[in-house]
């Protein structure tokens, strides 16, 4: 472990304690030190937000701009405490979309929930999925914070039953049954991994990566696929939205790379127009439009 | 170039290549590399789309919990082997 992890975890236990003896104001109140360390430290995530603020804004963004951005980020983490805690009774949230849901839920019809990094997915996770009672396992790829997950997960250890790891040979298998049962795949679709395939779609203004298994695994399971996004929009308030991005996906072979690239493409779309409802809460810290790797 | 593939191994190895679409010569796919990866490249969706094209095909399926799942994926001819022992059709 470097000596920076090291710190990172004994930092968030810390803020994890003070959030749950002492309360959500005096937490929130000492995420201002503590974003102002992380930018100090963190060249590269400031770049990144600079980079990213700058075709939000069409401008080079000032410092208190980015700082709110970094801001928004870390509220957003101390939230997750609180939900996966179940200490959630303070939150206010707006669901929109949520009929398209229900219909599919109330036929036991699985679907894929394709989500973002964008807000807080964990939110949706931790409240509105697990008051409906549905199944729903989420593929993670890679275990990019063992430190901070391993924290979450002591303070609520249902939540991570569900998890698959996708990172080995045998991960997926067996989805399909899941599926054909009425439950539900959620992944995120806004980080390519290496060595899965992808396909390069437009997003505010220039092509990026985006992984093509939200549109393989569609076609492989003949479901619909829905959007969800979870913006934070001040303190305790959090808009939830759903929509559907593709009714049933299916696709003989050689449509297939152009169906890829015009369902990505959407949702690449969809996600613009949140991130101009709310240019705060775009959660990608690295060069998004890197295409060299 | 003579296969030096067996019987089963060589219809496996064409089903891999026609249900994923890849660029492989079937002939020529070594029955000894991995599938998965190194080796023939596949990623974990073409490992379950390929389960189910096994399941319809042949009959069986292959889970995730299958104390044995490591070993089937990790050759041609580990999955060549199995489907000859598992298959129903």
């Amino acid at each position: 472990m470097t000596q920076r992890e090291r710190s990172t975890g004994f930092w968030l236990q810390t803020i994890v304690w003070i959030a749950l003896r002492l309360g959500r104001p005096i937490a929130r109140a000492l995420l201002y030190p503590i974003t102002a360390y992380f930018l100090i430290f963190a060249d590269r995530s400031r770049q990144a937000s600079a980079a990213y603020l700058t075709r939000i804004f069409d401008r080079t963004p000032s410092g208190k701009e980015i700082f709110r951005h970094y801001h928004t980020f870390a509220e957003t983490l101390l939230d997750r405490v609180f939900v996966f805690a179940d200490r959630d009774e303070f939150f206010q949230i707006r669901i929109h979309g949520f009929e398209v849901l229900e219909k599919l839920i109330a036929d036991k019809q699985g679907f894929l929930l394709v989500g973002a990094h964008i807000g807080s997915f964990e939110i949706l996770r931790g409240l509105a999925l697990r008051h409906k009672g549905l199944s729903v396992k989420a593929l993670v790829y890679g275990e990019n914070s063992p430190k901070i997950n391993a924290i979450f997960r002591t303070l609520n250890p249902d939540l991570f039953k569900d998890i698959v790891y996708v990172g080995s040979a045998n991960a997926l298998l067996g989805l399909d049954e899941h599926v054909a049962r009425g439950g539900v795949v959620a992944l995120l679709g806004d980080r390519s991994v290496h060595g899965e395939k992808r396909v390069l779609c437009r997003f505010l203004g220039e092509d990026a990566w985006f992984p093509a298994a939200p549109v393989l695994l569609a076609n492989l399971f003949k479901v619909p696929v829905i959007l969800f996004v979870c913006l934070h929009k001040g303190d305790a308030r959090y808009d939830v939205h759903f929509e559907l991005l593709a009714d049933r996906v299916a696709f003989s072979r050689h449509e297939r790379d152009e169906k890829i690239r015009d369902c990505m493409q959407h949702y690449a779309d969809r996600l613009e127009h949140y991130c101009r409802e709310a240019p705060y809460n775009w959660f990608n810290f690295y060069d998004f439009w890197d295409r060299s790797g | 170039m003579a296969s030096q593939l067996t019987p089963m191994e060589l219809e496996t190895a064409r089903m891999i290549v026609e249900s994923l679409n890849l660029e492989a010569v079937p002939e020529h796919i070594d029955p000894e590399k991995p599938l998965y990866r190194d080796g023939l490249g596949l990623d974990s969706i073409d490992l379950l789309e390929l389960s189910l094209v096994i399941s319809k095909t042949y009959g069986f399926q292959i889970k995730s919990d299958d104390p044995d799942v490591t070993r089937i994926f990790s050759s041609l001819r580990a999955l060549a082997g199995t489907i000859e022992k598992r298959r129903t059709k």
